[in-house]
C-alpha cells in the first residue's frame, strides 16, 4: 500500500507550490519535463483503463467489461510503462492522411460482379489454406448465385476448418435451396453430433425438414433451437410458420406473438398470425391484423423501385460485406495495407457503413496511424451519434495522440448526449483523476456507481478515494466490491499488485 | 360412342363389365388374387421396387384354386403384350408430336429487346370447335413487336383432330388466323347454341370469334363489346356470375405497360426482362353476357375493379361451395386475389383472410398458372399456383369454411421443382386410380439464366407428381416415359383425352419452338369415366357445375372450368379415374350453376357420357 501510494505521488501532477528546483532558467525545461510525465500518466490511466470497442451495439450502461479485455496492471495509475499499443505519436488531426468518402461511388454492375469474383478467386489462391479465405469466397460466389463454384468452395472451406459454424450455415442453405434437403440434413446432423452448432444452423436444419414434408421433425428441432437461442427472432418465426402448417394454431398464435416481441411487426409475422388467429375463430382481431398487414404491404408496394435499382442496391450491400470479409482476413494474416484498400472500397460503395469504419480505425491503430484513425472515429460520431462507444474511442485515440484537451471535450460531448452513459462517465473520471481534478473525478466516479453499481464503479471510487487521501471510503468500497464478486479479476489485480 | 342420359334414380345392374376389356377374364382373376391378399385399392407400388413376383414366390396358398389362379397371372406377367402387375399404376406419356401433323412453332415476336410481354408467353386451348366428337388444338403465337421485321405475320394456329392422333392445320379455312401477341385463350358456348366460341385475350384488344357451327369462325370482337381496348392481357376465364343461365367473361390484366415505357434490366452484364414490380398493376375486367350477344363491362359494379393486381391464370370455381361461381386470380408477385360471390355478381376480394394470397410463409409468390382439383380426396376443391424461379409451386388445401392452408410442405411436393420457372399445371388422373396427379410445365425466358443463376436454365424437364391417393405426391418425371424427359422451355399445357381412350393426353407450348404432343399409354388395367355436361337452363357448357361421383364407396369431386391453367383452356370434359375394381355402385350427382342438383343413372364405365340438365 506504502509502495503504491509512493508510486502515485511520484507520478501526480505537480502541486501548486513550487519548489526551489523549478525557479531560475531551468525552469521550463522543467515544466516540460513534468507536463510529459503528467501527460504519460494521463494517456496510461486513459488507454488503460478504456480499452477501444468496436462493437457497434455494446451497452453504454454496463460496466461489467469482459475480464480478458481488461488490462493486467493495476486500476489505479503507476509509473509508466510502455507497450506495443500505447506508443505515443501525438499527431495533431489536422494531419489525417486518408479522405473519406462521403456520396456512394456510382457503379457498374457488371464490372462490380467481376471485382468481386476476382476478390474470391484472388483470396483463395493468396492463402489456400486459410478455411476462412474459402468461406468468404463462398459468400461471394453464393450471393452471385453461382452454387456450384460455391458449393465446392465451402466444402474446401470445411475440409479445412471442421468445427466453425458459419460454413455449415452456409453449405446447408445452398443446399436447401437447390432442393437438396436430404444432404443438407445430413451435413447438419452430423456437425452437431460433434458440438458444432448455431442458430443458423438450427434455422437450415429446420428448413431442410420444413421444406421435405417432415413437419413434426421440424417443429422439434425449432422448439430444442429457441430453448438455445431464445433471443433469435427467426427461429420463433419459422416455429410459428411450422405450427400453423401442423394446424397447431393456438400454439402459432403464442409463438408468433413471440418473434413480434423480438423483432417487430413484419409483412412474414403479420401474416402467420394473421392466419393463427383466423383458423382459431378469432375473426376480429384476425381482421385488425390483416389491416396491418395491409398497410405494411401497402407502404412496400408504394416505395417499389425499378428493378434494376433494387439489384444495384442489393449487388452494392453485397459487395461491401464481402470486402468487409475481405479485409478481415488480410488483417488476420497481417496485411493491413490490403485490408484498409478494400475496407476504403467498401466505403465507397457505402459510405455509411458503420462496422467497415470500426474495421478501418482498427487497421489504422495497427499501422500506428492515429491521424488516420481519429478522422475515422470522427466520421463514426457522424454516422452514429448515438452510439456512446464511439465518443470513448475517440476521447481514448485523441489521448494517444497527446491531445487531452480534446479528449475531454470530447467525453463532455457524449455526456452531454447521454447523461446516464456509464462509459462515458467513468472514462471522465479517469481522466479528472489523472488531470489531478479530483473533485469532479469523485463526483463523475459517484455518478457511474449511482447508475451501474458493480465492481469496476466501486474500484473507480477506491482508487479516487485513495488518492484524495480518503482511506477509509477507499476501503470501504473494495469491501463492497469484495462482497460483490471476491473473484473479480480486478480484485485479484490489486491484491497482487498490494502483495508487491 | 356417347350414351346420353338424363336425370333419374341410380342403378348399376350386375355384372358389371367393361365395354372395352379384351382380356377381361386375366384382368379379373388378378383383381380376384389381389382381393385375396388384402392388398388396399388404393395401394401404389413404386415404379422400380420390388415386384409383386416375389409375394407369389413366397406366399404361395395351398388352396388348389388359388395356385391355379397363381400360375395362371404367372404366365400374364410372361406375356410381353400383357402389362405387368407392377405397370399398374405406372403412368407412361409417350412424346407423339412428330407423328401428330402438329408442326407450330411459337415465336414470342423475336424483338431481341426483351420486352416484358416476351417473358410472359402463352395459353392453348384443347376443345371440339366443330362437334364431331374429338378435341381439337388451338395455339396462340406471339406477333412482331416494335423491332422486329417479319416477311408472314405469325398467327395463332388450329388443328383439327383426325382421329388416331393426327392433326390438321385448319386455320384459314376456321377463320381464327389471329394475328394478335396471343396470351390467353378461353372457349366457351356464350350463345347457348351448340357449339364453342373463342376467346383471346392479347398484348392490345381481345379477339372474340363466334363459331358458326360449320367449322367456322366469325370476329365478332366489336359487337361483342369485349375488346377492352389496349392492354396487357392474360387468363381469361367464361363463368355464369348471376347464374342466369348464360357464360360472363373475365379477363385478367397483367400491368400498364406500352412500348415507349420499356426498360432494360442488366444482371451481371446479361439483359434480362423487365417484370412485373417494373410497371403499375392493371385492374381485372369484367363482362357480364346482356343475353343479346353482347356484353358489358360491371368491372367497376361487380367490385372487381377495385383492386389491381398483375393477373396471369384464372380459374372460376365455387369455393364455399355455395352454389354460386367465385374467381380465383394467380397474381405475379403480389398477393393473389379470391373474388368471392354473393350469388347476385358482386364480388369480395378476401383471399388475405382465406389464406390463399400469400405462400406459408407470407410471401407473395410470382404466381402464373393456377388450376382447381380435389388433391386428398376431401370433395372440397383445393387450389395449386406455379411459380417463379427460387419459389416452390403452392398447394392451398381447402379446409373448408372458406380457408385454404399450404400445404406444399405436409404434401411432399417435390422440391427439386425450386429453382425453376413453372407455368402450366393441371390437376389430372393420368394413371385413372381415382386421384388428381398434378403436371406442370417448366422453363424460364432467359436463355442466358444459367449465367446469372446456375441451379436453372432455360429449357429444363416438365414434371409429373403422381399422388398417393392421400394428398401426398411422388416426383415420378424420369419413369413416366418420353415424354417427360422432353427439355425444352414450355409454357402453356393443356390436358385432355385427344384420342378418346380414357387416358388423358397433353399439349405443351413451348417457348419459340415446336410444340409438345404426349400420349398417355399408361396401363390399361385401371376404369374411367367421362362425363360431359349439357345445361339446359344453366349455360349449355354446364361451366361452374360441380359433379360428385360416388363409386365403391369412394367421393370424387370435379367442376367444370372454362379457362384454367396458365391462361389455357381445356378439360370441360370431365375425367374420373376409377381404379381398377369394377364399381359395385356408382351415383353422379350433378350441382348444376344456380343452385339445382341432379342424379344420374351411369350403366357403362369406360366411355364417356353426356349428362344433361332436365328442366
Amino acid at each position: 500500500m506504502t509502495n503504491k501510494k509512493s508510486k502515485r505521488r511520484r507520478s501526480s501532477p505537480p502541486s501548486s507550490k513550487k519548489p526551489e528546483s523549478f525557479s531560475g532558467p531551468n525552469r521550463l525545461l522543467q515544466v516540460l519535463l513534468a507536463a510529459v510525465v503528467g501527460a504519460t500518466a494521463i494517456i496510461f490511466v486513459f488507454v488503460w483503463m478504456t480499452p477501444i470497442d468496436d462493437e457497434l451495439e455494446k451497452s453504454s450502461s454496463n460496466l461489467a467489461i469482459d475480464a480478458a479485455a481488461l488490462p493486467t496492471e493495476s486500476a489505479l495509475p503507476g509509473p509508466v510503462v510502455s507497450s506495443s499499443s500505447a506508443q505515443i505519436h501525438p499527431v495533431p488531426p489536422s494531419e489525417a492522411t486518408t479522405v473519406l468518402p462521403t456520396e456512394p461511388a456510382a457503379i457498374d454492375v457488371a464490372v462490380l460482379q467481376d471485382e468481386l469474383l476476382g476478390l474470391a478467386n484472388s483470396i483463395t489462391q493468396s492463402y489456400p489454406d486459410d478455411a476462412g479465405a474459402f468461406h468468404f469466397a463462398a459468400q461471394v460466389h453464393y450471393g452471385l448465385q453461382q452454387s456450384q463454384v460455391a458449393e465446392e468452395a465451402w466444402r474446401k472451406c470445411l475440409a479445412l476448418s471442421p468445427t466453425v459454424p458459419g460454413p455449415y450455415a452456409g453449405l446447408a442453405e445452398l443446399l436447401n435451396k437447390s432442393g437438396r434437403e436430404s444432404q443438407s440434413i445430413e451435413l447438419l446432423k452430423s456437425a452437431q453430433a460433434r458440438g458444432i452448432d448455431s442458430y443458423e444452423m438450427a434455422l437450415q436444419l429446420a428448413a431442410a425438414y420444413e421444406n421435405t414434408g417432415e413437419l413434426e421433425l421440424a417443429s422439434k428441432s425449432l422448439e430444442a433451437a429457441v430453448e438455445s437461442y431464445p433471443s433469435e427472432d427467426g427461429l420463433w418465426l419459422a416455429l410459428a410458420r411450422v405450427q400453423n402448417q401442423l394446424s397447431e394454431f393456438d400454439k402459432a398464435e403464442l409463438t408468433i406473438a413471440r418473434a413480434i416481441e423480438l423483432a417487430g411487426e413484419s409483412e412474414p409475422a403479420l401474416f402467420i398470425q394473421m392466419s393463427a388467429l383466423a383458423r382459431q375463430g378469432k375473426r376480429e382481431l384476425a381482421s385488425q391484423t390483416q389491416a396491418k398487414l395491409a398497410e405494411l404491404n401497402a407502404a412496400r408496394t408504394a416505395n417499389i423501385v425499378q428493378f434494376q435499382d433494387t439489384y444495384e442496391s442489393v449487388l452494392r450491400e453485397l459487395a461491401g460485406n464481402a470486402m468487409l470479409s475481405m479485409s478481415a482476413v488480410y488483417e488476420e494474416h497481417h496485411d493491413l495495407d490490403k485490408a484498409e484498400k478494400w475496407l476504403l472500397r467498401a466505403l465507397e460503395l457505402s459510405p455509411d457503413n458503420g462496422q467497415a469504419y470500426m474495421s478501418l480505425a482498427s487497421v489504422y491503430r495497427k499501422q500506428a496511424n492515429l491521424a488516420s484513425a481519429l478522422s475515422v472515429h470522427r466520421k463514426l460520431i457522424q454516422l452514429q451519434p448515438r452510439n456512446m462507444l464511439n465518443y470513448t474511442n475517440l476521447a481514448s485515440l485523441q489521448l494517444q495522440a497527446g491531445d487531452i484537451v480534446q479528449a475531454e471535450t470530447t467525453l463532455n460531448q457524449a455526456i452531454s448526449l447521454d447523461s446516464s452513459d456509464v462509459l462515458s462517465l467513468s472514462a471522465l473520471a479517469r481522466l479528472k483523476l489523472a488531470t489531478g481534478n479530483l473533485a469532479e473525478a469523485r463526483m463523475f466516479a459517484a455518478r457511474v456507481l449511482q447508475l451501474n453499481y458493480s465492481v469496476e464503479s466501486l474500484m473507480l471510487v477506491a482508487v479516487i478515494a485513495e488518492t484524495s487521501g480518503e482511506i477509509e471510503t477507499a476501503r470501504s468500497a473494495i469491501a463492497e466490491a469484495r462482497k460483490l464478486n471476491p473473484a473479480h479479476p480486478l480484485l485479484n489485480q490489486r491484491e497482487e499488485s498490494t502483495k508487491q | 360412342m356417347h350414351d346420353q342420359l338424363e336425370g333419374s334414380s341410380p342403378k348399376i345392374p350386375p355384372p358389371f363389365y367393361p365395354a372395352t376389356a379384351v382380356n377381361s377374364i386375366l384382368v379379373q382373376l388378378y383383381r380376384q388374387y389381389r382381393h385375396s391378399l388384402d392388398i388396399s385399392k388404393r395401394q401404389k407400388r413404386c415404379t422400380g421396387c420390388d415386384s409383386i413376383w416375389p409375394k407369389f414366390l413366397g406366399n404361395l396358398p395351398a388352396n388348389r384354386s388359388n395356385q391355379w389362379l397363381i400360375i395362371l397371372f404367372a404366365i400374364l406377367c410372361l406375356c410381353p403384350s400383357q402389362p405387368k402387375a407392377d405397370d399398374i399404376t405406372k403412368i407412361n406419356l409417350v412424346d407423339v408430336t412428330d407423328q401428330t401433323g402438329m408442326s407450330f412453332v411459337h415465336t414470342d415476336g423475336a424483338s431481341g429487346r426483351h420486352y416484358v410481354v416476351e417473358s410472359m408467353l402463352a395459353g392453348l386451348a384443347i376443345f371440339d370447335y366443330d362437334g364431331d366428337g374429338l378435341l381439337d388444338v388451338y395455339c396462340l403465337n406471339g406477333s412482331a413487336l416494335p423491332g422486329t421485321v417479319v416477311a408472314t405475320p405469325p398467327t395463332n394456329v388450329l388443328y383439327r383432330n383426325l382421329g388416331g392422333f393426327k392433326f390438321q392445320d385448319v386455320t384459314e379455312k376456321a377463320g381464327v388466323a389471329d394475328a394478335g401477341y396471343g396470351l390467353g385463350v378461353v372457349a366457351g358456348d356464350y350463345d347457348n347454341d351448340g357449339d364453342y366460341d373463342l376467346v383471346i385475350s392479347n398484348f392490345g384488344p381481345n379477339s372474340f370469334y363466334l363459331n358458326n357451327g360449320d367449322g367456322t369462325f366469325t370476329d365478332i370482337t366489336g359487337f361483342t363489346g369485349t375488346s377492352a381496348g389496349e392492354r396487357f392481357g392474360a387468363g381469361v376465364a367464361f363463368l355464369d356470375i348471376e347464374g342466369d343461365g348464360d357464360l360472363d367473361l373475365y379477363c385478367a390484366n397483367y400491368q400498364k405497360f406500352t412500348f415507349d415505357q420499356h426498360i432494360t434490366r442488366m444482371v451481371r452484364g446479361y439483359q434480362f426482362h423487365p417484370g412485373p414490380a417494373d410497371y403499375p398493376p392493371e385492374p381485372d375486367m369484367l363482362f357480364r353476357n346482356n343475353g343479346d350477344g353482347t356484353f358489358s363491362d360491371i368491372s367497376e359494379e361487380s367490385g372487381v375493379s377495385t383492386v389491381a393486381g398483375t393477373g396471369m391464370g384464372v380459374i372460376a370455381t365455387d369455393i364455399e361451395p355455395d352454389g354460386d361461381c367465385d374467381i380465383v386470380v394467380a397474381n405475379d408477385s403480389r398477393p393473389n386475389f379470391l373474388f368471392v360471390n354473393d350469388g347476385q355478381g358482386r364480388f369480395s376480394e378476401n383471399a388475405m383472410l382465406a389464406g390463399f394470397a400469400l405462400d406459408r410463409a407470407g410471401r407473395a409468390n410470382g404466381n402464373m398458372g393456377v388450376d382447381c382439383g380435389d388433391a386428398d380426396g376431401d370433395g372440397l376443391i383445393d387450389i395449386i399456383t406455379t411459380t417463379f424461379q427460387a419459389e416452390m409451386p403452392v398447394l392451398y388445401r381447402n379446409e373448408g369454411g372458406g380457408f385454404f392452408a399450404d400445404v406444399t410442405n405436409a404434401s411432399r411436393v417435390s422440391t427439386s421443382l425450386l429453382p425453376h420457372v413453372n407455368w402450366g399445371v393441371s390437376f389430372t388422373d393420368f394413371d385413372r386410380d381415382g386421384d388428381r396427379d398434378i403436371f406442370i410445365a417448366c422453363g424460364h425466358f432467359m436463355d442466358n439464366i444459367q449465367y446469372i443463376d446456375d441451379r436453372t436454365t432455360m429449357m429444363v424437364q416438365n414434371y409429373l407428381l403422381q399422388n398417393d391417393g392421400r394428398g401426398r405426391f411422388q416426383d415420378v418425371s424420369p419413369m413416366a416415359g418420353s415424354g417427360m424427359q422432353i427439355i425444352k422451355s414450355s409454357r402453356g399445357a393443356a390436358i385432355d383425352d385427344l384420342d378418346n381412350d380414357g387416358r388423358p393426353d397433353a399439349v405443351i407450348l413451348n417457348f419459340n419452338d415446336q410444340l409438345s404432343a404426349l400420349q398417355n399409354r399408361s396401363a390399361d388395367s385401371n376404369h374411367w369415366l367421362g362425363i360431359r355436361l349439357v345445361g339446359v337452363t344453366s349455360n349449355r357448357d354446364g361451366a361452374g357445375a360441380r359433379v360428385t361421383l360416388l363409386c365403391n364407396g369412394v367421393r370424387q369431386v370435379a367442376e367444370v372450368y372454362n379457362g384454367r391453367g396458365y391462361q389455357s383452356h381445356y378439360g370441360t370434359q370431365l375425367f374420373f379415374g376409377l381404379g381398377a375394381d369394377l364399381p359395385d355402385s356408382m351415383t353422379v350427382e350433378v350441382a348444376w350453376p344456380g343452385g339445382k342438383s341432379q342424379a344420374y343413372t351411369i350403366t357403362s364405365i369406360d366411355q364417356t357420357v353426356l349428362l344433361i340438365q332436365t328442366e
